[in-house]
């Protein structure tokens, strides 16, 4: 169910108006659920027994976890992320490793690669293992309150956290830690209106205006498409689509938390201005945030972090990246593009670790140009996963030196220059927020939500599904 | 800051309905869609809100006939072009059934009947009458109306006059060999979808029901008064469907009392990827189908 659809909106509507029923307000959770569990199976019912079972096996770890101490609590946390580990690695890498074992043909083979791939599995897994991590480290606060008030409680309360339908498909990845406490009642006093307003507008606005729209020029990059254009448009091509994936994406999670506001919940931002970034290393920490904490948190702090020295940190951080590239999909190509990133950020650790930063802005300058066109190549990877396909470009790229004749082509020159200015112009603003200028503009900035909300209604693009379902 | 916003989205509103009632904004300055699924949406749009003659006659198909959108001058203004690239009749149908008045005479391309009509694109037009009511009164709610659109098209101009001063930038076309590489990789493509279709049981079981409603649609239209008119575009020869099965379609449609032009073979035509005719070849077949248009009005039979 996409957020600009229109069974959505009626389920949200539904879901909020008798959440805030004084009648209903012992229920909140119960509704949550049940809606969560409806906007989940509405495309394929028969994966809600999947999402049931990771919850309740979590669930399960989670609360044995808190009741027991010494050795056992390793064991069963130990246990506890092998199963999430087996689950996903079922349901989402089978057909890939069956695929390049060559058992295909096999009966099993043929079994595996007919799995469907349940939506939202990368992130639910994900937010099991930080329940069952959580609480083996004694970070969900007081672990003894699951025994207090039972398992069924613990139950409801995990139904919840792993399946509030705002994150449960594409994120944020949510922290146990962070958002049990948050499971109170509400109140319809409570609801902060305008950042709920700021957060669905600007949402909204870039998946459906400027997303939506990019798509239908970026389509060019598809093979075979590519092999007809020239240099300049395989560029401009490359910069839109660098353009459709942030706003697609970062609209996703702007929705999500505005939705999640609207119920009193509080998520965490998942992108901070990520194309302003002068490192690798501060690009991850402003893109898909939640993912990147996710994986220093329980992958590379687990590996050692940088506390074994020079090598073993540029190894963790490769290990770290190239697992983090295969999260995003089933195909070797995402492992291709995050063994980019682990080497980018690798190299740039031992750039650091011998040249200090500079502080001149010039320097600066060049090094976000240099992110950003780094960034912007390896999601080539991402709109191609044939690798092949993906050389093929590269190799197109100098092998059509010459500028656009036909009008289709500088049409969609001209209009992925338009529709990729919002973004700019999002980050720019960024920049400029210190500014006495911007301080100004501040001032009447409720003149660009209404052109904003209008072009929502006049100017969206055809609807598409959020590229980070897939994963 | 929330009603000051809601107060400026009211505004802008009425400011752009403003502007598209008084025709101040030129429907070539907004919107020309690009891709298949975009041309497909405003060519609906257009028929459902904009064409009103006393008298029209229109044309359903797939992107087979949609091709006649090259040669669109050499056509009567009454005569509406609704094939759809991608899609087919059964799109062309449910389109036909939105708008008030059906049109005299319908011109149904027989290439592709067994493509099911697509939910999404339905549901893009309008999903209830409501929104479709909507759309009818308010312009700036129509998929053809954005206004980012017309700052698209500001941008390609003043890219094209940037190319043309800077003439060193002017390039050539794809090279040909690049443009037959990505030609025989979409015809394998089809090939290879019609090999799968072919294969799967499910799929004739289905392919069957869709000629049954289209049969139901077409006798539905039929006792409603419009003449239904049915023609062949002479494509596909590597794939195409026994002489058997388009001699039964056309004896059907004549035991019904439809009308249908003559057939010509493909071998006849030449196309650029199997499916769909050349730019010169669509020219010829579309002469051919006036003058067939012509020997049907000559007989009186046409609206």
């Amino acid at each position: 169910m996409l957020f600009n659809s229109q069974e959505f909106l009626w389920l949200f509507f539904g879901t909020f108006l008798l959440y805030y029923l004084p009648f209903f307000s012992s229920y909140q959770v119960k509704i949550l659920i049940l809606s969560s569990f409806f906007f989940y199976a509405y495309g394929q019912p028969v994966l809600l027994a999947l999402l049931l079972f990771s919850i309740t096996m979590n669930a399960y770890i989670s609360y044995v976890i808190a009741n027991h101490e010494g050795v056992k609590r390793k064991f069963l946390s130990t246990m506890g992320v092998v199963a999430n580990l087996v689950v996903i690695v079922f349901f989402k890498y089978s057909g890939m490793l069956t695929h390049t074992f060559g058992f295909e043909d096999s009966g099993i083979g043929h079994f595996l690669m007919m799995l469907p791939l349940p939506l939202g599995i990368s992130f639910f897994t994900f937010e099991g293992i930080t329940l069952v991590v959580d609480v083996y480290k004694g970070h969900y606060g007081d672990s003894k309150n699951f025994s207090q008030k039972g398992f069924k409680d613990h139950l409801s309360k995990t139904m919840l956290f792993v399946s509030f339908f705002p994150h449960l498909i594409a994120g944020p990845i949510l922290k146990a830690n962070e958002f049990y406490p948050q499971i109170v009642s509400k109140k319809w006093s409570g609801i902060h209106w305008e950042k709920a307003f700021r957060q669905l507008v600007v949402g909204y606005f870039l998946k459906v205006v400027v997303a939506d729209n990019l798509k239908d020029y970026t389509y060019w990059i598809d093979y075979p498409n590519f092999m007809l254009l020239s240099t300049t448009s395989l560029l401009v091509m490359l910069f839109g689509y660098s353009m459709q994936i942030f706003s697609d994406f970062a609209g996703y999670s702007l929705i999500a938390l505005g939705l999640a506001t609207l119920f009193g919940y509080e998520l965490k931002g998942n992108f901070n201005f990520p194309y302003i970034s002068t490192s690798f290393g501060e690009f991850w920490r402003r893109w898909h945030i939640s993912l990147s904490t996710f994986l220093k948190e329980y992958l590379y702090f687990p590996l050692g972090g940088n506390r074994k020295g020079k090598l073993r940190t540029y190894f963790n951080l490769f290990v770290t990246m190239f697992l983090g590239g295969l999260w995003h999909g089933a195909a070797w190509s995402y492992a291709v593009w995050g063994t980019a990133h682990g080497l980018f950020l690798a190299l740039e650790r031992l750039k650091n670790d011998y040249l200090p930063t500079s502080k001149i802005p010039f320097v600066q300058f060049m090094g976000g140009i240099l992110v950003f066109t780094g960034v912007t190549f390896a999601w080539l990877l991402f709109k191609l996963p044939d690798f092949s396909h993906a050389v093929l470009y590269l190799q197109n790229l100098s092998a059509n030196i010459r500028f656009e004749t036909t009008y289709d082509q500088l049409k969609s020159i001209g209009s992925i220059t338009v529709y990729s200015f919002p973004v700019v112009a999002y980050h720019v603003r960024y920049l400029l927020c210190e500014k006495e200028f911007y301080q100004k503009v501040k001032k009447i900035e409720w003149v660009l939500f209404g052109l904003m909300l209008l072009l929502i209604f006049v100017n969206a693009g055809t609807k598409a599904d959020f590229i980070y379902f897939q994963f | 800051m929330i009603k000051k916003s809601l107060i400026a989205f009211f505004l802008f509103f009425l400011l752009l309905e403003g502007f598209l009632r008084k025709d101040l904004l030129n429907d070539e300055w907004l919107r020309s869609g690009q891709n298949n699924w975009s041309i497909n949406i405003l060519n609906s749009q257009n028929y459902l809100y904009k064409y009103d003659l006393a008298h029209f006659n229109c044309m359903i198909g797939s992107s087979i006939s949609a091709r006649f959108n090259i040669v669109k001058e050499m056509f009567p203004p009454e005569i509406f072009m609704l094939p759809f690239n991608g899609l087919s009749v059964h799109d062309g149908l449910n389109i036909l059934y939105r708008k008030e008045r059906l049109p005299d005479t319908l011109f149904v391309e027989t290439n592709v009947l067994d493509r099911p009509a697509n939910a999404e694109f339905a549901s893009t037009i309008g999903s209830n009458k409501w929104e479709e009511k909507l759309k009818y009164y308010v312009s700036s709610l129509r998929e053809a109306h954005g206004p980012l659109d017309l700052a698209s098209q500001v941008t390609t101009s003043a890219i094209i006059v940037f190319r043309n001063k800077f003439g060193f930038l002017g390039g050539d076309l794809p090279n040909k060999a690049a443009m037959d590489m990505v030609r025989e990789i979409e015809v394998e493509k089809q090939n290879q979808e019609r090999k799968k279709q072919s294969q799967d049981k499910t799929f004739t079981h289905k392919a069957n029901d869709l000629e049954n409603e289209f049969w139901s649609q077409m006798d539905n239209l039929h006792q409603k008064g419009v003449v239904i008119v049915l023609f062949n575009m002479p494509v596909d020869c590597r794939n195409e469907k026994s002489e058997t099965y388009y001699n039964n379609l056309y004896a059907k449609a004549k035991s019904k009392g439809f009308l249908v032009f003559d057939r010509v073979h493909c071998q006849d035509y030449a196309t650029t990827d199997g499916t769909h005719l050349s730019g010169k070849e669509i020219e010829r077949y579309a002469h051919f189908f006036l003058a067939q248009r012509a020997k049907l009005n000559g007989s009186a039979v046409l609206n």
